[in-house]
């Protein structure tokens, strides 16, 4: 009953952000505006409405779809709560791709970025995969191993920002993650993957719930450990390499927002996986609103207010943690 | 099993909303290509078809509509635009000298970074914020009928700006000098005042001449660097005041092939240029470091007391005729006879 509400309760706070974020920004709006344009009416606010606000609010609910579950499955798998899409490197490789392009390419078309950036989330997958053979070490040696080939990217990265330094504002704005200037492509972009990805993350609860325990347990269920695993990291890394490519290596929101649903509904996949996807979208589209009125008539990306929401957050969860921690030990 | 049924629907719900909102904008992507609606009173920059032509436009084309070629293809203007926003600097600055007010003008949301003859120039316009990611909404809300946009930092919102207004796009990003008198051309055209813009080019070509005469031909290697508190970044050949300085008659002292490499003092002296001209950031900055350093004294520059400050938003912001003629005025001040 209580996950049921809290789904609920993080659903209804999407729509109601998502309303928020239709009627505020730089430019006012007035709800008889929003209504006519949803009806499809001309009025002199449609273009704002459709063109704007309504691809960036579904942009940011895709992509923190995809952040969130990915970070599910990688927490789950790893077994560590600190794993998250950035964690294993894929948004590192996104980032170092996405940045080659920036300042090797300059003058390549629009649509390089998102496709670099795709590919090198799953370069940095292959070669996670060549270094940890194929994923037979264990979990902790595994993320380990994904800390190691994120570092690689990120000093490759740091590198071309290095030898760059007066044309780093696009690239930073890129690896900050933004939402600026998303249009219907990008959904669209989006929209088939997430659409697809998503039932099937959903649908692999049952393995998800074995594998966060130990290896032996899970093995002994009758799970096929190693190819279940690959399995739903490559599932992880689809998730958040697409959402990557469309909004910029957005770190936080793959970490904090399966944190939150885990607190609220606890550790059964099939309804963390939905929470957690609830909560992503609530996260990026509060830091996408709040960046947006502000400092008008300047933008904060998503990606720095998302962070500045979800790290006090995080911190909370720590010291919980802690509390928790503590009393469990008197009450023995 | 009973948990699962219920699951799956929520998803199921989940996905119809994220479809429903693809759907809402599908519905008005269709409608405002078909319809009469508000916001796309413009014909379309990229494919301006003889049947989009409305009537207010051939009602007041009485000049004829504007042709001319930007950095992808041919823009096709119905009318001289009155109300243009300018994504940066560089187009302000030509705006100003052809006398036409910009309605919106991406600044950084910092006039103060404006140089002073284009600023005394500016009424009234509006920031559209950074120049970076300038604020799609206000811009929208300006109801322009031309955005001056660069190819490479705008190119992202390239789709949704053309669904506002006629878009001019230009070559702007690290262009040199000639570039950028290529690009003045252009726009001259644009705002329907070619005449103006020879005219104005011709007083800019006598400006530069006298001062080419003041300099007296001095075979000096200069270099212009941007200086902030963690780094030298000098300006070479290939960035707008390297070109301008080499346009001038002055030599390159770096011979990078970056546009603007950044040198530690070593390398500094190393290059060793004769004059140099420091572009602060910041009240303190590194090279005040360097001072009490005796590697500094070893350069020619600063052994020869050539060691000047001039203003960023001269140099290296507003590149354009009137940021070309008040860097010629800093060089005869600083280097003429």
């Amino acid at each position: 009953m209580r996950r049921t509400t809290a789904l609920a309760a993080a659903f209804l706070l999407m729509l109601l952000l998502t309303a928020v974020s239709l009627r505020f920004g730089a430019v006012a709006v007035p709800w008889r505006h929003i209504g006519e344009t949803l009806l499809g009416r001309p009025n002199p606010s449609s273009f704002v409405v459709d063109k704007v606000r309504l691809p960036r609010i579904a942009t940011a609910v895709l992509a923190g779809f995809g952040l969130a579950v990915s970070g599910v499955i990688l927490q789950s798998l790893l077994r560590n709560p600190l794993a998250s899409p950035d964690v294993v490197g894929v948004s590192k490789g996104a980032g170092f791709a996405a940045a080659a392009v920036l300042f090797l390419y300059p003058r390549a078309p629009a649509f390089a970025l998102p496709a670099a950036a795709f590919a090198g989330a799953f370069a940095a997958f292959a070669l996670l995969l060549t270094l940890s053979r194929r994923l037979r070490l264990g979990p902790a040696a595994l993320a380990l191993v994904g800390v190691a080939v994120g570092a690689v990217f990120q000093a490759g990265t740091q590198y071309l920002i290095v030898r760059h330094p007066t044309d780093i504002n696009l690239a930073l704005l890129w690896l900050t993650g933004s939402l600026w200037g998303r249009s219907w492509s990008h959904v669209l972009l989006l929209l088939p993957w997430i659409a697809a990805l998503l039932p099937l993350a959903w649908s692999g609860f049952a393995k998800l719930n074995l594998l966060q325990l130990t290896d032996e347990v899970a093995v002994s269920l009758g799970l096929r450990i190693v190819r279940e695993r690959l399995w739903l990291i490559l599932l992880a890394v689809a998730l958040a390499g697409i959402a990557v490519a469309a909004v910029g290596a957005i770190g936080f929101v793959g970490l904090v927002a399966p944190h939150m649903a885990r607190r609220i509904v606890g550790s059964r996949h099939q309804w963390l996986i939905p929470l957690a996807a609830l909560l992503g979208a609530d996260l990026m589209l509060l830091g996408d609103v709040l960046g947006r009125v502000l400092i008008v008539p300047r933008e904060v990306p998503v990606g720095i207010m998302s962070a500045v929401i979800g790290a006090p957050y995080f911190v909370y969860l720590l010291r919980k943690a802690k509390d928790a921690g503590a009393r469990g030990r008197t009450g023995n | 099993m009973r948990w699962g049924v219920k699951k799956a629907l929520a998803i199921a719900l989940v996905c119809l909303w994220s479809v429903a909102l693809a759907a809402c904008g599908a519905a008005g992507n269709s409608n405002s290509g078909a319809g009469p609606a508000a916001s796309s009173s413009s014909p379309s920059a990229s494919a301006p078809s003889p049947s989009a032509a409305s009537p207010q436009a051939s009602a007041e084309s009485a000049s004829g509509p504007i042709t001319m070629e930007d950095a992808v293809g041919t823009v096709t203007l119905q009318k001289v635009p009155e109300r243009i926003v300018a994504m940066d600097f560089s187009f302000t600055d030509a705006l100003a000298t052809l006398d036409v007010q910009p309605v919106g003008i991406a600044d950084d949301d910092d006039p103060g970074l404006f140089m002073d003859a284009v600023k005394s120039k500016l009424t009234n316009y509006q920031s559209v914020g950074s120049r970076y990611e300038p604020n799609i909404e206000r811009i929208s809300a300006l109801q322009p009928d031309l955005i001056i946009v660069d190819i490479n930092k705008h190119k992202n919102a390239l789709e949704q700006l053309k669904g506002i207004a006629p878009l001019l796009i230009l070559d702007d990003y690290e262009a040199d000098y000639d570039q950028m008198i290529k690009n003045y051309r252009i726009i001259a055209k644009a705002v329907g005042k070619e005449a103006e813009g020879e005219k104005r080019l011709a007083e800019h070509q006598a400006i530069i001449d006298e001062a080419k005469a003041k300099l007296g031909g001095a075979k000096l290697t200069v270099l212009p660097a941007v200086v902030n508190p963690t780094g030298f970044f000098a300006h070479s050949e290939h960035s707008f005041s390297g070109s301008f300085l080499a346009m001038m008659g002055f030599d390159d002292p770096v011979k990078n092939e970056t546009s603007y490499p950044q040198l530690s003092l070593e390398q500094l002296v190393e290059t060793n240029p004769q004059a140099l001209f420091l572009l602060p950031t910041d009240q303190k900055t590194i090279v005040d470091q360097w001072e009490s350093n005796p590697l500094w004294k070893q350069i020619d520059a600063a052994a020869n007391g050539k060691v000047f400050t001039v203003e960023r938003r001269d140099w290296s912001l507003s590149r354009g005729l009137l940021g070309s003629e008040k860097m010629a005025a800093d060089l005869v001040s600083a280097l003429g006879a």
